[in-house]
Formats: C-alpha cells, structure tokens, sequence
C-alpha cells in the first residue's frame, strides 16, 4: 500500500531511541527531569502511532505503511516494516501502554536514569516486533527485548526479582532457539526451491514445507511461543515474573509480552504450517481450555493481590488461544480482540495493585477491606477494570469474550461449553477480590488514613478507562480494521486462496457482515 | 594453482614491519630510559597500523611464494587484521595492568609481536613445516607471556603448565605431520591432497591425519583436550589470557579450515565425524563447567572451550559458507572475549586481587560504564540479538543447517541457552546486588579506548554485519568447499 512520504514505522518503532539518547545526557541526580524526559518520548511516541490508526486502509488484508530496503545483502535479509489487521491494534496497545506505564513509574526512586533507558529501549524492541515482516528482523526484536525486560525485574523488581528476572530470561530463551533453527531451515528450504536467499515472510510463506518435516518445525515455533503466551504447563515462569516485576513490568508484561506469543502463533506459527495446525488442533484446544481452568482456580485461592491478576493471564490468554484454533471468523476475530482487552484491562489492574503498593506496602488482600470508603475514587476504577476484566456487556471484555467463545462453539462444541466457564469463573475470583478489599467495615486500622487517587494516577485510570468504555460501546472501527486480515488469515489456513475470495462479492458481503459481527449473525467462511 | 614459484617481498612486508618494530622496541628498551615506558605501547600500535596498511594492499592479490610455502590470500589477510585488531586492543589494555604490577617492560611488547608473526606463518602456510614453525614462534612468545608477571606464582603455574600441554600437543601434531609425510612423501597440502585424491586413504594416513586433528583440538582448547585451558587462563595476567584466549584460536581455526579443505577434503567423512564429536563435547563440558565457577577468569575460560565447539559446527558444516561463519564468528568472539578479559584486568586491580564473580557486586552503581561495556560483551557471548555474538552464532548455525547438521545445530543451539546463565550470572551481580566497596579503579586511557572500539565493534558486527560477511565469504572463493 503506498501514497505514504514519510516512514512512519520506522519512526514509531525507533523514536524512543531518541528518548534514550536525551536521557544519556541529563544528569542521573535529576529525577524530575529523567521522567518527564521519557513520559514525553512515550507521549509523542504514542501521538505518532496514531496516524497508523487513521490512514490504515480498509477492506485489504495487504500490510500496510510497507517499509523495505536491503539490510544484509549476503544472507537476503532486509529492514523489512509493515503491519496489518493483526498488528495494528497490537502496536498501538503498546505505545499506549508503555505511555501509562511511564506515568505510573512515578514512585521508582532507584536508579531512574537507567530504569527510564530500559524502558524506552523495551518499547523500541517490542514495536519492532510487531512490526517485522522479515524473520531475522523479527527475532533480532524478539530476543533483545529480553534485555531491558530482565533489567526491568532484576533491579527494580520484588524480593525474589533476581530468581524471577533469570528464570524469566532462560525460558524464553530456552523457547526461542530452537524456533532459530526452524527459522534457518524454512529459510533454506526456500533458497532450496525457490533458489532465492530471504527471510521475507509473504516469500517464505509461498515455499510449503514436507509434510515430514511440518510437525517439527511447527513445535519448535509453538514452543517459542507457547512459552510467552503462556500456556498451561509452560506458564510456571509467569507468576514468578509478573509478581516480582515493578509494577510498569508487569503492566509491559502482561499487557504486551504475552500478545507477542498469540501474534506469533497468528503471524508465523500457523500460517506456516496449515497441515500441522489441522494436526495439533486437538491438543492445543485441550491445552487451552486447561489453562482456562487451571488459571482461573489458581487465582482462586491467591491471598496476594498481584499473583491473582497474574493467574488471570494464564486464563484469559487460554481463551484467546482457543478462539485462534477454533478458525472461525468469529473465534479468531474474537482472540484478537481479546488480546488488544486483555492488554487494557489486565494493564489496569496491575496499575491499581501498583497504586495500593504504593500507599500501603503490601498487596496481601487481608491487609485491606472496605477501602472502598476512604478510597472512593480508586474504588469505583478499580471496579471498572474488574467489570471489563471478567466481560461485563457494555465494556470491552465482553466483546471479545464473547465472539471468541460463540466462535469456539461453532468449530467445537465441546471446548466451547468447557471456555465458557471461563465466565462464571473470572467472575467468581474477581468480584470476591473487590468485595474482600473494597467492601465490608475497615479491619486494618492503617487503612483508615489511605488517601485516594493523586491527580497523576486519576489521568491514568481516565486513559485505560477510555478504551475500555469505547471498544465495549463501538467495537466496529476496530473490527473492521481487523476483518480482512482475519478472513485472508482464516483462509490461508484452511487452504483456499484468499485472493478469489476477495474478488467474490460473496465474501465482500461476508466481511461487511462480519463487521457487524457483534449481532452474532451466522457467518461462515468456508463457501 | 594460484601463482607461480615467484619470490616476491611484498607478501612479507607485513611481517617484516612487525620484526622490525619488535626488535626497534627491544632496542629502546635496552638504551632508553625506564621513565619513557608507555611509549612501548604506541611504538607497538603504530608497527601494527603500518603492518595493517600493507596486509590491505593485499586483499585482491593473491600470491604464493618462497618456493609455493606462503601463500596471500583474503583467508590470510582477514586474519591477519583480525591479529593486528587482537593486538592492537591488547596494547591498548595492557600498559595500565602492567605498571600496576610493575612490569611494563618493553619485551611484553616485542614477545606480543612476535606472537603475530607466527601467527601469520601459520595462516599463510602452504607447507606444514612451515605451519609448525609458525606454531612454535607463537608458543614460545605465549609461554613467556603467560609467566610475565613472574612474581606470581599462579602465573608461573599458568607458563608451566602451558608449556608443559603445549609442548604435549605440538609433539603430537608433529607426530601426526610425519605420519602423513611417510604416507604421502610431501608436506605440501596440495601434494597431500593429490595423494589422497590419487591413493584414498589408507588407515595409516587417517591415523597421521587423527593426530594432527587432536594437535589443532589442543591449541584450539576443544573438549577433551581443553584440561589445560582454565588453569592457564585463569593464571596468566588477563591481558595475557585475553589475547591467548582470541588470537590463538582464530589462526588455528583458520589452518583447521586450510587444512581440511586444501589436503584432506576428499576423505571429509572422517573428519566430519571428528569435528562433529569434539563441537559436542566442547560445547557440553564447556557450559556446564562453566556454570559452576567462581572465579571469572576461569568461567571466561570454559565459556572460551564452549566456543570453540560452536565454532567447530561451521567447521563441521564443510562447505564455503562453514568456513565463512567460522571467520567471521572468530572475529566477533574476539572482540567480546578481550573486552571481558579487559574488563576483568580492570576491576581485578594490582595483583589481580579482585576476580571472583562476587567481586563484580554493584559494579553498575559504582561504574556505569565499565558495568555497561561488560555487559554489551556478556550479551554479546550469549549470543543476544543485536551484538556480534549472535550474528556469529546465526551464521555458523546456518551453515550448520544448510549442511544437513540439524541435530548438530539443536545441542549448540540448547547450550547457548544453557550458557545465558552464567553470563547474566555476572550481570546480576552487576547490577542487581548492593556494592560492597568503592571500586577505586584507576583508568588508563588507552584501555577506554579499546572498550569504546570494542563495543562499537560489537554493535556494528550485531547490526550491520554485511561488508564483513561479505567478506568472509569471499575469503573462501578459491577454496574447494
């Protein structure tokens, strides 16, 4: 897709190296200056997404705002940018989340020179990320983000930070790279038919590999990914991580590091290897719907306020991978959604456990109650978050829970019936949280003095709050944004050429009904 | 062939600068006074320059000459730079070491270049013998090394013990080099090869080439044969290690490449299987040593055996892009190892009193700098996106899959990720734990020099490596791989 002067991916995904280079000349005693320094990078870093938002194309599943020129001439790699349906969303959940994160960094006395650094450097990798359509690109984001991140829990993080930030390292790595070798072999399996050295993905993408040789390398791509999802029994790094890391991590963490493990089984994963897919639907539904549950009970039972949310990421991102494998319109639209949710909403809570931290030290729910009435405020916020958290009709959750179960249900009855318990159980974990903390007489007599939400932390809570009402309210403008990709997406899969489909009225007629999707109208996408 | 029997002195202009130079150094410090004695260094860098500058002339002239025993190619002239950048950052790091321990004494430098010469013998020699004289030279440079600080006695361990290995399995190569001279009545490579080719091999000619494969496996530090490796590192002054550690290894592993390819290609199978086992032993017993050591200089030294056996997966590959990604990764292994060495001679402070891993806590606090170029070099050998480690890795691991090598590449590819611990093992004690002291170090400038080369060097190979690759890969153009 053309007609676009400026390289707009490039600056999205490089400018908060600018942030960095600012930073490196302020001086590290001056505090105040060190934040605003990177809260306006991550500001004008957010601004500058918005033009993706708003001159992204409709109706093609093309990426868009296309960057490429030669990188490594010798090896075929180039400096490869582009997004879609897919990453759109995903992009912008990341400069605005890495944008609350910076305002909620406010309280890091330590070292801030260095944390703001790691962090806007975090940024730069994780846009990249989602932006890479070459796979040498891709993984050059991929694996260097687990720098800043380890910093980010080593220094800044909790008691056992230091436990968490290496095993938080070893197990990504340990995932990705074996997901390094599939990533070789497609590469000369591609040189091998196509006699053309590159890591461009529409090109590798074209080369299908031996039936003989898909399952192994599906795995080793599923590992890398599975692993940052995380799915249930690859989760164990998860609680460890998000528990000890700064409040601002775990907001990055879970708000973003995981989609990149759901966008990677979308953007490479399955795609690459349809017949594989077919082959390992079964197992990764049942692997799904036990992370739903297994998530969803071990929140359960957390008395740490922290380590609940963080449980809930294990079930939710459990839903999203069932309606990825469902591959129906509605299922994988329905993921989608609930990644750019999840991102939002599990972002807010670990922000409103990060501002009780901040005022009393301890995120043990026996430590509060009924603080609901002397923080009215943060209270009905938090109440917010909850609601959008556990899929109340009118915010966002909803929709995406919504359309990935219906989605689920359609392919799969059965894993349908079992994810949707995901609703009464998410309920069950979250509101007896916000009845045990805001609700009942004030026990804990230090609680009586709690002030509530400082004029910083308001705007915070106003920001994810915006989102939440909107996509629950309006999903279309973001649905439609994501339809063509998820149709071309779905298609590829199943095997049927997408490019006929687009063609056919028929589907154009699909795709406008699938953007009124939230009438549940009965799509199918095979003809 | 490549040339004819032609003699020609411009092929030797690099090597006859750096005698010069060494002996100029020898003879100021013989009849200058001792108050000048960091000019040692400079003197020393500009004879590497000026050696630099002719070995450029010869990038796209290839010549054999002195009766077809020497020969000039692009194999020989990249690593001749790579030598002179070894070098060169040595001299950079070592005057501020060495006047801590009060011996900054013009022969270190003399012995360092001399070192070179050897190391130039070796990679350009068409004629085994004079590989062997090349080996010797550098040896002999690097056993006076090792000991320099004589008035340590773990540095005298580390000379003798050197000495001892080393003259172990250089009488085991040259036992391997008569063998293969009774078989084949030349030393020649490309004699070798015609035999070889002509005769196939017979088991005595295996046994001859065997032989010589353990010699190269020695001075290459491969499992197992690397017993020598950790003591002797660990003891030489870290400069020293730095340097044997780098610049022993990238001519081995460039005559390892020649050898293989010009005189025994034809029965690869044999040797391959060989590469194969040595890659995965180095690699496991290099890791997982590593992980359990205290003392820094001696995880470098088993992270130094683990490389050598990622290294030996492009030599394994056998085919020209193999070769390429082992150049190349040698490069990039040197720049980060002499920049942890550097490190490690810095904070280790006189008589390197500080370099147990557990020494390095809140070194970040105290010095930022120092903290950050040792963890660019630490990210770098665990191989992180972005640095030159990786793209070493990713080459050598390419090649690797390319050659059919796939299990081969999984194990490599699981130790490098059971490497990452002990690398962040450092950078968490770094950063993450509270400082104990006040790290007083004192900084000569020359040695922020070479870290700031060092890490520029490290980014560019991480981020840009195209020219470089490019490079490499047509050092190998004549080759038959």
């Amino acid at each position: 897709m053309g007609g676009f002067q400026y390289p707009i991916l490039t600056m999205v995904t490089f400018f908060p190296l600018i942030g960095v280079l600012v930073l490196l000349f302020v001086n590290k005693e001056n505090k105040t200056v060190l934040r605003w320094v990177a809260l306006v990078t991550t500001v004008i870093e957010f601004v500058l997404s918005i033009p993706l938002y708003l001159r992204f194309h409709l109706g093609t599943y093309h990426f868009q705002f296309v960057e490429k020129i030669p990188w490594i001439k010798i090896l075929g790699a180039n400096y490869h940018l582009g997004i879609d349906g897919i990453s759109l969303f995903l992009v912008l959940l990341t400069t605005f989340l890495t944008m609350l994160s910076i305002m909620a960094s406010w309280s890091i006395e330590k070292h801030v020179k260095e944390y703001m650094i790691s962090f806007l450097l975090l940024e730069t990798t994780m846009v990249g990320v989602f932006c890479s359509l070459d796979l040498l690109l891709f993984y050059l984001f991929w694996e260097a983000m687990l720098v800043p991140m380890y910093l980010l829990i080593g220094v800044w993080g909790g008691p056992r930070r230091v436990y968490a930030a290496i095993k938080f390292f070893l197990y990504t790595m340990a995932g990705s790279v074996l997901m390094l070798v599939s990533i070789i072999y497609l590469y000369y399996h591609h040189y091998k038919v196509a006699g053309e050295l590159t890591f461009n993905l529409a090109s590798l993408l074209s080369t299908p590999v031996a039936a003989s040789v898909a399952p192994w390398l599906f795995l080793a791509f599923a590992l890398a990914f599975a692993i940052k999802v995380p799915m249930w029994p690859f989760h164990t790094w998860l609680p460890d991580a998000h528990v000890e890391a700064p409040t601002a991590g775990s907001v990055i963490l879970a708000g973003v590091l995981l989609k990149m493990g759901t966008y990677g089984f979308m953007r490479f994963c399955m795609p690459f290897f349809p017949q594989a897919v077919h082959k390992y639907t079964y197992p990764i539904l049942v692997l799904a719907v036990i992370s739903i549950i297994y998530g969803a009970l071990v929140a359960l039972v957390q008395d740490d306020m922290k380590k609940l949310v963080a449980y809930t990421s294990v079930s939710h991102l459990g839903l999203v991978m069932l309606g990825m494998f469902a591959l129906t319109l509605q299922g994988v639209s329905g993921g989608l959604l609930q990644m750019i949710n999840h991102g939002i909403s599990t972002g807010a809570l670990f922000l409103l456990v990060g501002m009780a931290y901040d005022r009393r030290h301890t995120r043990l729910i026996k430590d509060y109650g009924g603080i609901a009435k002397v923080m009215p405020i943060y209270s009905a916020f938090f109440l917010i978050a909850t609601l959008s958290s556990i899929g109340l009709p009118g915010l966002n959750g909803f929709i995406g829970e919504f359309l990935a179960l219906v989605g689920t249900f359609k392919a799969y009855p059965v894993f349908g019936a079992l994810g949707a318990t995901t609703t009464v159980l998410s309920a069950c974990y979250m509101l007896w949280l916000v009845k045990r903390v805001f609700f009942h007489e004030i026990t804990v007599q230090e609680n009586l003095a709690l002030k509530d939400l400082g004029f910083r932390e308001v705007v915070i809570c106003v920001l994810f709050s915006i989102p939440m009402f909107w996509i629950g309210v309006y999903p279309k403008p973001v649905l439609e944004r994501m339809e063509p990709t998820v149709v071309h997406f779905i298609a590829q899969i199943k095997g049927e050429t997408a490019v006929a489909m687009e063609r056919s009225p028929e589907v154009k007629k699909k795709i406008s009904l699938a953007a009124s999707i939230v009438d549940n109208k009965e799509i199918e996408v095979r003809p | 062939m490549i040339g004819e029997l032609t003699i020609s002195i411009k092929p030797l202009l690099p090597v006859i600068t750096l005698v010069v130079t060494a002996v100029t150094i020898l003879f100021v410090d013989v009849f200058g006074t001792r108050d000048n004695e960091s000019h040692y260094g400079y003197l020393g860098l500009v004879g590497l320059a000026l050696a630099a500058w002719f070995t450029l002339g010869l990038w796209d002239k290839s010549s054999l000459t002195f009766a077809s025993t020497f020969i000039t190619d692009k194999l020989s002239v990249l690593t001749s730079l790579t030598y002179f950048l070894i070098a060169g950052l040595t001299f950079l790091f070592s005057p501020g070491y060495l006047h801590h321990e009060g011996r900054n004494l013009g022969e270190y430098y003399a012995l360092v270049l001399f070192a070179v010469v050897g190391l130039i013998f070796m990679t350009s020699a068409q004629h085994l013998i004079l590989f062997f004289i090349g080996l010797e030279v550098l040896s002999i440079a690097l056993y006076a090394l090792a000991g320099f600080v004589r008035q340590r006695d773990l540095c005298n361990e580390a000379a003798l013990k050197y000495l001892f290995l080393g003259g172990f399995s250089s009488a085991i190569l040259l036992m391997g080099l008569a063998v293969i001279y009774g078989v084949t009545n030349s030393l020649y490579l490309h004699q070798v090869a015609r035999y070889v080719a002509a005769h196939g091999a017979s088991a005595t000619f295996i046994l001859g080439m065997s032989l010589v494969m353990v010699g190269f496996f020695f001075k290459i530090s491969a499992a197992p044969f690397h017993a020598w490796a950790p003591d002797v590192y660990g003891g030489a002054p870290a400069p020293v290690a730095g340097f044997m550690a780098t610049a022993a290894k990238v001519a081995v592993f460039a005559v390892i490449l020649r050898f293989l390819d010009s005189a025994v290609f034809s029965v690869k199978s044999h040797w391959i299987a060989m590469v194969v086992v040595v890659s995965v032993l180095s690699m496991v017993i290099g890791n997982f040593a590593a992980l359990r050591q205290e003392n820094i200089k001696r995880m470098l030294a088993y992270s130094s055996i683990a490389h050598a056996g990622y290294a030996l997966v492009g030599v394994a590959a056998a085919s020209r892009q193999g070769g390429a990604a082992v150049v190349f990764y040698m490069l990039a292994y040197s720049l980060m190892n002499l920049g942890a060495f550097g490190v490690v001679a810095l904070v280790g402070r006189q008589n390197e009193s500080y370099v147990n891993i557990s020494d390095y806590a809140g070194l970040a606090a105290k010095r930022p700098v120092l903290a950050a170029a040792m963890a660019i070099c630490l990210f770098s050998l665990a191989g992180i996106p972005g640095t030159a480690g990786f793209m070493g890795k990713f080459y050598v691991f390419a090649a690797g899959v390319k050659a059919g090598q796939i299990p081969l590449v999984v194990i490599a590819v699981l130790n490098s990720a059971v490497a990452a611990y002990y690398y962040l093992r450092v950078v968490y004690m770094m950063y993450m734990e509270e400082p104990r002291e006040e790290f007083q170090i004192s900084f000569h400038p020359a040695a922020v020099v070479a870290l700031l080369v060092i890490v520029v060097g490290i980014f560019q190979l991480g981020i840009i490596p195209g020219s470089l690759l490019s490079a490499s890969y047509s050092s190998f153009a004549l080759f038959t791989f």
